[in-house]
């Protein structure tokens, strides 16, 4: 404003000073063509009205000024000269009012440029840069201050597909892609145009480009590309049947039936067509290639089983669900029923079920093999029923055996020393003697085969596991006495009680504490002691009983072997009838050598519910 | 037989193994009595031993590995074997490895007598 006042001062002083001129000089001539020169001066302001004001405010003043010095002639050449002069000013003001608003347009298309996120680079036509725009500098890094005056190609590196230059010599534009490097060295994608600056003759004076950065663009879109390229690949080189579906015309059938009934069913699947299929899908439905396949549906291969699948899936897909698997059966070509594993994913994340990817695993193989791998599960159970019996009476056998053996051959060795010349009385007192242990020792066996198979009379109830240890130590306590074993009792308090048979689980825990003693009575030199233990194991109560003697100088597994026995009394009912009860009881048994020495079975009972 | 000529007798089984120690005694043959294969291996008169009957099924050392051990020896010895579970595979193992008799539990006295003189007379 403050400029804009010295203007209208100037020209003023400028209007005043050829008024004195045009008065007083005794110049003979135009001098009211001076007056131009305040035009231009107002013309200067801001205001177009100061410019026309100036043009009126000067030819009045001219008019005044010719009155004043010619009033008396005014014809002539006097008039003439009055003519020039206000043709003159009207002129230089039409002219500046004109070039006012040329200006202000060019002023307003500058700021559009500085506006504008493209880049706007204009050059010379020896490649200086002469403008860069604000837009420039964001993309380039470069400031204003930087890039004018640079050559172009040297500070951008411009490379580009074809030959922009001799496109614009010819056409005078080119537009492609380019690529340039930034401020920080790193090399960008750019779209860009380019326009040829004419001057009035029509030569280049250099070229003006606005450019947009692609280079994330194209960056996404080869992304996208490979990754469709490496889907192409898996999908084909897969050892895996893959078909990709188009289900959209089924979807647009399901949409108008509302529900999916069987009838539904059967027209969707007519229309779920197949997009691509694999080799391995090829195989699969024994079709004699991928034509087989591609355009038709898979309503063909159906079975009632696959029918019911499929409307599984349709109504997963339905809900909103992404990725489906449902097992079906297809009847392929061959005419061989397939079990598949069918596995639906929606490669499109849009709602019209355009391409599906249908993932068919064969599993005919497994399912089969499962079937078997059942079968022989029950058979292998009955086996081990059978094994278990014949266990048993292979033990019995063996331990009837034994006594027997020894009867017999004490009986005819009493009969030969009696025979000899001179009979040997005490040979065969001891051979008697000896029968009579034996058939002892046969009885025993016996009865305690009979005790053990008395099943009618086994009675389940709940038992409390310490009370069972503390009767069981108080059977055993005289026979521990003379052998100067020491037991000690420590069962964990709140255990909880457990099933089973009373008198055949006390059987198992005397068979292991007579174990122990008699492996600490083969361990002269050890301490004498038998630890028993009982605490809770999860869901089952296990008993454990330790010992200070010579430990297991076998396999810890065979000792429940039915002739593993290394005893010499015949006491105890066997470590392999033991196993027989606690697994009859739903538990385990197992046995280990403590590190300490001695040896430590543990037998676990299911806790009772 | 101007030597003694022991017949060793392994049985894991005290009774039953006093029982064949009482019957060949009663037909005036000498023996020595051994609760295990190890015991016979560690034995110091073994070339007195002109006999060996043994149990199959005891622990530590089985009759069949105590048969292989024998023969791994060199120990050029009848072996006369008897069990209480007798199996074909046990049996066909020990016939292959040059056992002299295989005998099934309750033995018949007779029957293992003649088996031992028939190895002694060797």
């Amino acid at each position: 404003m403050r400029s804009d006042r010295s203007i209208c001062l100037a020209a003023l002083i400028s209007g005043l000073t050829v008024l004195a001129l045009d008065i007083f000089s005794p110049l003979q001539g135009a001098v009211a063509v001076l007056y131009t020169s305040t035009v231009l001066i107002a013309s200067w302001s801001n205001r177009r009205a100061a410019t026309v004001m100036a043009g009126i405010a000067c030819s009045v003043l001219t008019f005044i000024g010719f009155l004043y010095s010619h009033w008396d002639a005014p014809f002539g050449s006097p008039a003439m000269r009055l003519g020039v002069s206000l043709f003159a000013i009207c002129m230089i003001t039409m002219l500046s009012v004109r070039h006012r608003s040329a200006r202000d347009t060019l002023a307003e298309q500058a700021r559009m440029l500085e506006l504008t996120h493209d880049t706007v680079v204009v050059r010379g036509p020896d490649d200086t840069i002469q403008y860069w725009n604000e837009g420039a500098e964001q993309l380039y890094g470069w400031t204003r201050a930087e890039a004018l005056g640079q050559s172009a190609q040297q500070l951008l590196q411009t490379q580009a597909t074809g030959d922009p230059k001799t496109v614009i010599d010819m056409v005078g534009s080119w537009s492609g892609e380019i690529s340039r490097v930034r401020k920080d060295g790193r090399r960008i994608l750019l779209e860009s145009r380019w326009l040829a600056r004419l001057d009035h003759l029509g030569r280049e004076t250099g070229i003006f480009e606005t450019s947009a950065d692609v280079t994330q663009q194209r960056a996404e879109a080869a992304a996208r590309r490979q990754s469709e390229e490496r889907y192409h690949t898996i999908f084909h080189a897969a050892g895996l049947p893959m078909l990709e579906i188009d289900l959209s015309a089924a979807r647009a059938t399901m949409a108008q039936a509302g529900t999916v009934d069987i009838e539904v069913i059967n027209r969707v699947a007519a229309k779920a067509a197949v997009r691509d299929a694999n080799d391995a899908a090829v195989q699969l439905f024994g079709v004699a290639g991928a034509q087989g396949l591609i355009g038709h549906s898979l309503l063909r291969f159906h079975t009632p089983a696959a029918e019911q699948s499929l409307g599984r899936l349709l109504r997963a897909l339905a809900a909103g669900q992404r990725d489906i698997e449902e097992e079906a059966q297809f009847l392929t070509e061959t005419g061989a029923l397939v079990d598949v594993v069918l596995r639906l994913t929606l490669l499109e994340d849009d709602d019209s079920w355009s391409r599906l990817l249908m993932l068919a695993v064969n599993v005919t193989e497994r399912n089969r093999l499962h079937r078997r791998m059942a079968q022989a599960q029950s058979e292998l159970t009955e086996v081990n029923r059978a094994t278990t019996l014949g266990q048993v009476a292979a033990f019995i056998a063996h331990e009837i055996n034994q006594p027997l053996t020894a009867i017999t051959a004490f009986a005819s060795s009493g009969k030969r020393w009696l025979a000899r010349e001179a009979p040997d009385a005490v040979e065969v007192a001891d051979c008697l003697n000896k029968i009579a242990l034996s058939g002892a020792r046969a009885a025993d066996v016996v009865a305690r085969v009979r005790r053990l198979f008395r099943k009618g009379e086994s009675e389940q109830t709940e038992l409390d596991v310490q009370t069972l240890i503390r009767e069981t130590a108080g059977l055993l306590d005289l026979e521990l006495r003379e052998s100067a074993v020491t037991l000690h009792l420590g069962a964990a308090p709140d255990l909880p009680r457990i099933t089973g048979d009373r008198i055949l689980l006390q059987q198992v825990l005397v068979n292991l504490i007579l174990n122990a003693r008699k492996a600490i009575s083969q361990a002269p030199e050890s301490p004498r002691d038998v630890w028993i233990d009982a605490f809770r194991q999860g869901d089952m109560v296990t008993v454990e009983v330790a010992d200070s003697g010579t430990g297991l100088l076998s396999d810890p597994r065979e000792i429940f072997e039915p002739f593993f026995s290394s005893r010499d009394d015949g006491m105890g009912i066997g470590l392999a009838i033991s196993r027989s009860i606690v697994e009859q009881h739903g538990g385990a048994i197992q046995a280990a050598n403590r590190a300490e020495g001695g040896a430590r079975f543990r037998f676990s009972i299911p806790a009772a519910t | 037989m101007s030597r003694t000529c022991l017949i060793a007798i392994v049985d894991d089984d005290p009774l039953v193994r006093d029982s064949i120690d009482s019957l060949v005694r009663s037909e005036g043959l000498a023996t020595a009595m051994f609760a295990g294969g190890r015991e016979l291996l560690g034995f110091g008169r073994t070339d007195d031993v002109g006999c060996v009957v043994t149990d199959l099924n005891m622990p530590g050392m089985t009759g069949l590995e105590l048969q292989g051990e024998v023969v791994k020896r060199g120990w050029r010895v009848p072996i006369i074997f008897m069990t209480a579970f007798p199996t074909p595979e046990a049996q066909a193992q020990a016939m292959a490895a040059g056992a002299m008799r295989f005998l099934a539990k309750p033995v018949d006295p007779d029957e293992l007598l003649d088996a031992i003189a028939e190895a002694i007379a060797r």
